[in-house]
């Protein structure tokens, strides 16, 4: 199928880039700041907070910090995959090939949005690793984590929409990059807003498994604004005049 | 005091996998256009680099204005005007002001840009931003920033790269005007043999990134054996008359071949309209430039 | 070399940078002034320091190298692109003089967002009604601070932009090591590592508990580290082979 053999090129473009290295890169360089956080504040934590488990102090600990990192990393990740578009000759030379502009356009999306589940998940498998170096009793709640991880990757959906359709539109990767950034500082302030709450960038902050009860926000959100905002960037590129 | 404007001695750079020039030495003389030919991945635009203090040499000299590359850098490139592979240009920025970041590099006067403007012809679009220039508009946005601060030698690689019919003649008209007018040395490189042959006075083939012949443009025609080809009536006394006149001449299917020099051709000509001979067609046949340069780089030795 | 900085100055035109760089530092401010507002009843401290402390939380770890990293990813892109490396070098200029005047204009765009920054927490302050006593001097000395202490990241990064063609490299960098200036206040050792805390841990100095021989610590690297990444630069860029 069209659709499929543009992914698989699209992914393969990527292969030998920078892309690996941020995927990937992120979640460990993340992971490893819980670890020394962990154990240098494990008993001040557990003190504080007597009725969580090791392993849902290590989730409180980051999730937030992570929320914030996340778009930033989804940004990043968008402009990656737009690379060959701002070098070269931009998007001519990829619609000048005989695929339809939608499958062209889908395809990187969910490209995008996979590499961002991918983060997430190697997020889980990261975190798994730092609660067993530092010697976690419990036993490790693989349900409550793995719902974090679904929470994060439907949370993602609307950032990925955002930065993808801002990537394909702004020559200047920079451009877009900045928005990503701007946006993603704001997330705090938005999440504390009765009406800004809903703005994608904020919607990790409500991820968490851990005595949250805003998560269907960072659903709706997710589920709402994503596949809104791809078909709205869809219909844009569809009739983009490309110079 | 030398009498080449610009030469190399054993010119090489090596890489660990590869060498891309080898042992080259050029000499170019003043007010002259010199062609320096080679096919794609030769080593022409390497060694265009390393003329220009862009690339290191791994070993070898240059000598341009009678001083050495990398000690007299500064004297020497503020008098030659360059344009590499694609033309380098601020898109973001209109023509003119392309023109005169320039200017203020160099700390030349603003008149410049009006001057080299009009050379090339891009009055008209100098307020465009670069970006929004065809092919051919950039291509002369190239050629005027190299003209800017009327440099003694101009460097090009591939300028007509892309261009149309039309392009490429104004470029032709604007590579052999320079010397004559302003009195510029042109080094000029290309893989596109005709238009070399029309604009060089001398030539240097590289291939592989070994220099295989260097000399005059005629001496590389020459080796074309070029001769004359004539379609007259009546046909068997032409041929008679020739060979009286001591041609040697050989029937083709036009009508026939007389293998002598080319600038024989007008004095044939008056001759045999003189004895009443219907001249019909005129021209100089040979093996193309193309041929030549094909045997040459196949290795064969027929230098 | 003044005729140089211009030069490079000039090549900004039309890159937005400037309103980036002065918009996006607003941001923060708007967030952290709204903070104030908002639960204006609480605070039971001066209203300006519960300003700074508001606007000024995520400045020093998040916005501010994340704006050092696209501005130097912005000076160095204008040549990146279209092969500007090779008009300017092919030219009678000489290579230290450029790579100066480049990183000069760098650090002015970066001034200029301090300023902004500076000037919008004034402003926020006032509007929201938080009194007359700005307190400018604890403003500049802040800002300073951060200022000096980002030397070597500002070194690293404008590096890292010109030698790297893709844009990706230096901002992946920039964010990847950011990640552990906001959780930096809990490990005493191990920020040293990492030169992007250092305007964090002035920031929060006091409240660190840090010695005088760490503070004199860093003062040390943040030297030895700027002028070891500018020599190493300035010596690569002038016999690196323009290609």
């Amino acid at each position: 199928m069209n659709f499929m053999r543009v992914l698989y090129t699209e992914w393969l473009k990527q292969r030998r880039g920078l892309l690996p290295w941020i995927v990937v890169g992120g979640p460990l360089m993340f992971a490893g700041m819980m670890w020394v956080d962990l154990y240098l504040r494990y008993s001040y934590l557990s003190g504080r907070h007597p009725n969580l488990s090791s392993w849902e102090l290590l989730m409180q600990e980051g999730f937030m910090i992570w929320a914030l990192f996340y778009p930033i990393g989804i940004t990043l990740i968008a402009a990656l995959v737009h690379y060959r578009e701002y070098t070269d000759q931009g998007w001519k030379h990829l619609l000048a090939l005989p695929v339809t502009r939608l499958s062209v356009y889908t395809a990187k999306w969910l490209l995008i949005w996979l590499l961002s589940c991918s983060a997430a998940g190697l997020l889980l498998i990261f975190m798994y690793m730092t609660g067993i170096i530092l010697h976690f009793s419990e036993p490790f709640p693989l349900g409550q984590y793995i719902r974090y991880g679904i929470n994060l990757c439907i949370a993602a959906l609307g950032v990925v929409s955002l930065q993808h359709w801002l990537s394909s539109r702004l020559a200047n990767p920079l451009y877009g990059m900045a928005i990503g950034f701007s946006g993603s500082m704001g997330a705090l302030f938005f999440a504390q807003s009765e009406m800004m709450r809903f703005v994608p960038y904020a919607s990790a902050l409500f991820t968490m498994t851990v005595d949250n009860e805003d998560q269907w926000l960072a659903i709706t959100t997710g589920l709402v604004a994503g596949p809104l905002l791809l078909i709205a960037g869809l219909v844009e590129f569809r009739q983009r005049d490309i110079h | 005091m030398s009498k080449w404007i610009m030469e190399t001695q054993g010119l090489t750079k090596a890489y660990r996998k590869f060498i891309p020039v080898d042992q080259l030495q050029l000499h170019v003389r003043e007010g002259e256009v010199y062609g320096f030919l080679g096919p794609n991945g030769a080593g022409k635009t390497t060694t265009i680099r390393m003329l220009l203090g862009l690339i290191r040499p791994s070993a070898g000299s240059i000598r341009i204005f009678d001083r050495e590359l990398p000690r007299h850098r500064s004297f020497i490139l503020r008098q030659v005007g360059s344009m590499v592979e694609a033309p380098s240009y601020y898109g973001h920025l209109t023509g003119r002001e392309n023109l005169k970041l320039t200017c203020t590099l160099l700390q030349i006067p603003e008149t410049e840009v009006d001057r080299v403007l009009d050379i090339v012809r891009l009055s008209q679009a100098q307020h465009k931003l670069a970006r929004t220039y065809s092919l051919g508009m950039k291509q002369r946005l190239g050629i005027a920033q190299a003209l800017l601060g009327n440099p003694r030698l101009l460097i090009l690689d591939e300028p007509t790269n892309g261009l149309d019919p039309a392009g490429i003649q104004e470029i032709r008209e604007l590579i052999v005007e320079l010397p004559r007018q302003h009195g510029i040395t042109v080094f000029i490189s290309s893989h596109i043999l005709r238009e070399i042959e029309r604009v060089a006075t001398r030539v240097g083939i590289i291939h592989t990134g070994r220099l295989l012949f260097e000399g005059e443009m005629s001496e590389l025609q020459r080796k074309g054996h070029p001769f004359v080809q004539l379609s007259a009536e009546p046909m068997q006394q032409t041929i008679d008359c020739l060979r009286d006149w001591g041609y040697l001449v050989e029937k083709a299917d036009h009508g026939m071949n007389i293998m002598t020099d080319p600038a024989e051709a007008s004095v044939i000509n008056r001759r045999l309209v003189s004895h009443n001979i219907e001249v019909s067609h005129l021209s100089i046949g040979g093996r193309s430039l193309e041929d030549i340069f094909l045997e040459m780089t196949k290795g064969a030795d027929s230098l | 070399m003044i005729r140089l900085f211009q030069y490079e100055l000039q090549k900004m035109r039309r890159t937005r940078l400037l309103w980036l760089v002065a918009i996006a530092p607003l941001f923060m401010v708007f967030q952290g002034v709204q903070n104030f507002i908002r639960y204006r009843q609480i605070w039971t401290r001066e209203a300006w320091e519960v300003i700074m402390e508001q606007t000024f939380i995520f400045y020093p770890s998040f916005l501010y190298p994340l704006l050092i990293a696209v501005i130097m990813a912005m000076v160095a892109r204008v040549d990146h692109v279209q092969g500007g490396w090779k008009y300017m070098l092919a030219r009678p200029v000489s290579r230290s003089d450029v790579y100066i005047a480049k990183l000069a204009v760098g650090i002015l765009y970066i001034l200029i967002s301090m300023l902004a920054f500076g000037s919008s927490v004034v402003l926020g302050g006032l509007v929201a009604g938080a009194g007359s006593s700005i307190p400018w001097e604890e403003i500049f000395r802040k800002m300073a601070g951060c200022f000096l202490a980002s030397l070597p990241v500002i070194m690293i990064q404008y590096e890292i932009s010109v030698r790297f063609n893709h844009v990706g490299i230096p901002l992946a960098l920039g964010i990847i090591m950011s990640v552990p200036s906001i959780l930096v206040a809990n490990s005493e050792q191990f920020w040293l590592l990492d030169p992007w805390t250092y305007p964090v841990v002035l920031m929060l100095g006091s409240r660190l508990g840090m010695d005088n021989g760490q503070a004199g610590m860093m003062n040390i690297v943040i030297v030895m580290l700027t002028l070891l990444v500018f020599l190493i630069g300035i010596m690569g860029f002038r016999r690196r082979d323009i290609v």
